[in-house]
């Protein structure tokens, strides 16, 4: 379980605070969506969960432990990250970009043994792209190229999983493909952490949600609890409109 | 061809630059113009005492320096451009380069030109080109850290080539004005054994560093957060093989003066080669950036009674090379 307990932060060099007072909880076999306006603070959140950033007050712990405490080693072994768009640098294979997602596992020189080896096949089935293992990252699409990045991030086996923003530049089919990915991954027990400014992506995938407006968490809960047309004209400033669609709310923004 | 396939055929390539290497190698001691131009029969060096001083006093140093040389320029190059995601980068970037030609002018104007202060400033100055870079970098608050530090390069690069033209204009035109052109043509003329064996401990090191870590620089060209969640420590990581990359830049240029164009083309080659992973694109960089600079130098000591200065052959190569991989569109780049 990951725990965020009083978690305050503001950039250095600035006053002004990005998160304020946050306390959450991430539980094993669920998927949480972090949804909010632009600059409500999701991906500050995500960088802390990831210990990429320290809070400035309060105190992040994952299985009890606080997460400054653990070494590179360690955390890479428990958190894994997939950024919004990474870069494909040079023309890195698919399967040789997946095998990094090892280097919590390998030696200096990052010899793969059978179980590394297992470990990308695996998580290059999962995201359907064995096919194109011996293909250059960069020759990918870049609904692909999110998925390669997914593969890498579950070659690394880490127990939370965090994502930022991981369908704003996919298609339909893709987002489709990546959300389901995420629903399996919670069905063999990972914590999914995501990032969405899309509050349907959210709806339709995450068990939870927390709702971030101006660095405060303004809802969390199930969909149902927390995407209500009242609460999000409050957090978005404009006319929301709310529908039910098999089981799960959906948003419309009146023009 | 399968990913197992694949990758025997890289290893292989691997190999046979080493087996390149080594004939390169054989094959320079032999070159020279005494006893009669090109080739130096191995016979002779037994009978002929002359030509046995040579080949050990003044080849075999000169052939070491410049393979050492390639290897070291065109490794850098490859870390360079892994770790700044950028395929048109070198030691040029972080003010490396010109810190070295402001020292070493600096010494040629300053210091009557005493091959120990022009060596010396050229390595301090080059240190202190990345210092000034990454001191700077701390303060830009635009972008990520690799544009804070892309940014600051060209400052500080910019900075170094005011003071080198501050230098020219002051420079003795007879005498000193000259020699800063000379150095920076670049050319191993008057190579010793001790020469080598002065730069061969930081070139050295810093090869060895670069390669034990060579793996870990494909985790450096991903975002930091991407470095970070897969358990790397991307700044301090980063600065570690820049240090080990500007180290033996520093100890060529500083015996070789400016050799352009090796830590760019060769790293690009390499990568038509034996692609872009870099446990495998390092060896290969080394490998083949020592055969180049050594082709090149024996070229320039041989081709012509007088000596062409090897920094000219490697332009001239170098852009050539680069030219055609531009027209065939092999310079390929992120995203």
């Amino acid at each position: 379980m990951i725990e965020l307990r009083g978690v305050w932060f503001s950039y250095n060099g600035r006053t002004e605070s990005v998160l304020r007072d946050v306390s959450l909880s991430f539980h094993p076999g669920t998927v949480t969506a972090l949804v909010g306006p632009n600059g409500s603070g999701k991906t500050t959140l995500l960088n802390l969960l990831l210990g990429w950033i320290a809070p400035k007050e309060g105190e992040i712990r994952i299985g009890g432990r606080p997460i400054s405490l653990l070494s590179g080693r360690e955390r890479s072994r428990l958190v894994g990250h997939v950024a919004p768009d990474e870069p494909a640098i040079f023309e890195l294979e698919v399967r040789d970009y997946v095998h990094l997602g090892r280097a919590p596992y390998v030696g200096l020189l990052g010899r793969a043994d059978e179980e590394d080896a297992r470990a990308v096949e695996d998580a290059l089935a999962v995201v359907d792209l064995t096919s194109k293992a011996g293909k250059p990252v960069r020759t990918l699409s870049t609904g692909e190229r999110q998925l390669a990045s997914i593969a890498r991030a579950l070659a690394q086996d880490p127990g939370l999983l965090l994502l930022d923003e991981p369908t704003s530049h996919l298609d339909l089919a893709n987002t489709r493909r990546v959300l389901r990915i995420l629903r399996f991954l919670r069905d063999r027990g990972k914590t999914v952490v995501l990032t969405t400014h899309d509050p349907n992506t959210a709806s339709v995938t995450a068990d939870r949600i927390v709702l971030l407006h101006e660095g405060r968490v303004a809802a969390a809960g199930t969909p149902a609890e927390v995407i209500t047309g009242a609460r999000l004209s409050g957090v978005y400033g404009v006319e929301i409109d709310v529908r039910m669609i098999d089981g799960s709310p959906h948003v419309l923004a009146k023009l | 061809m399968d990913s197992a396939a694949d990758r025997r055929v890289r290893i292989r390539r691997i190999w046979l630059l080493a087996g390149l290497s080594a004939a390169a190698l054989a094959v320079s001691v032999l070159l020279g113009r005494y006893p009669g131009p090109v080739l130096t029969p191995p016979s002779v060096i037994g009978t002929d005492t002359l030509a046995r001083d040579l080949v050990f006093h003044i080849r075999i140093p000169r052939v070491a320096a410049a393979f050492v040389l390639g290897a070291a320029l065109s490794a850098a190059g490859a870390v360079f451009q892994t770790v700044f995601r950028n395929p048109l980068v070198d030691a040029g970037f972080l003010g490396v380069s010109q810190g070295a030609a402001f020292g070493a002018s600096a010494a040629i104007v300053f210091a009557s030109g005493n091959a120990w202060a022009v060596q010396g400033g050229a390595a301090l100055f080059a240190f202190l080109g990345l210092a000034l870079s990454y001191a700077l970098a701390t303060r830009i608050r635009v972008g990520d850290e690799i544009l804070h530090l892309v940014l600051a390069g060209i400052v500080v690069g910019a900075f170094y080539a005011a003071g080198t033209g501050i230098l020219k204009y002051i420079a003795d035109p007879q005498k000193q004005l000259p020699d800063i052109t000379y150095w920076m043509l670049g050319g191993l003329w008057g190579i010793t054994g001790r020469d080598v064996l002065q730069m061969l401990p930081v070139a050295a090191a810093g090869l060895a560093y670069m390669l034990a870590v060579r793996w870990r620089l494909n985790l450096l060209a991903m975002r930091d957060e991407t470095a970070f969640s897969l358990g790397a420590a991307p700044g301090r990581e980063r600065l570690f093989v820049l240090i080990a990359a500007v180290a033996v830049t520093a100890a060529g240029v500083a015996k070789a003066g400016q050799i352009a164009w090796v830590g760019l083309i060769v790293p690009h080659i390499c990568r038509r080669l034996v692609g872009s992973e870099t446990r495998v694109l390092l060896p290969a960089s080394v490998l083949l950036g020592g055969i180049f600079v050594l082709v090149c130098d024996d070229v320039a000591r041989v081709a012509l009674s007088g000596e062409i200065p090897l920094g000219i052959l490697t332009s001239l190569l170098g852009t050539l090379l680069f030219l055609v991989l531009l027209l065939q569109r092999k310079i390929r780049g992120v995203g």
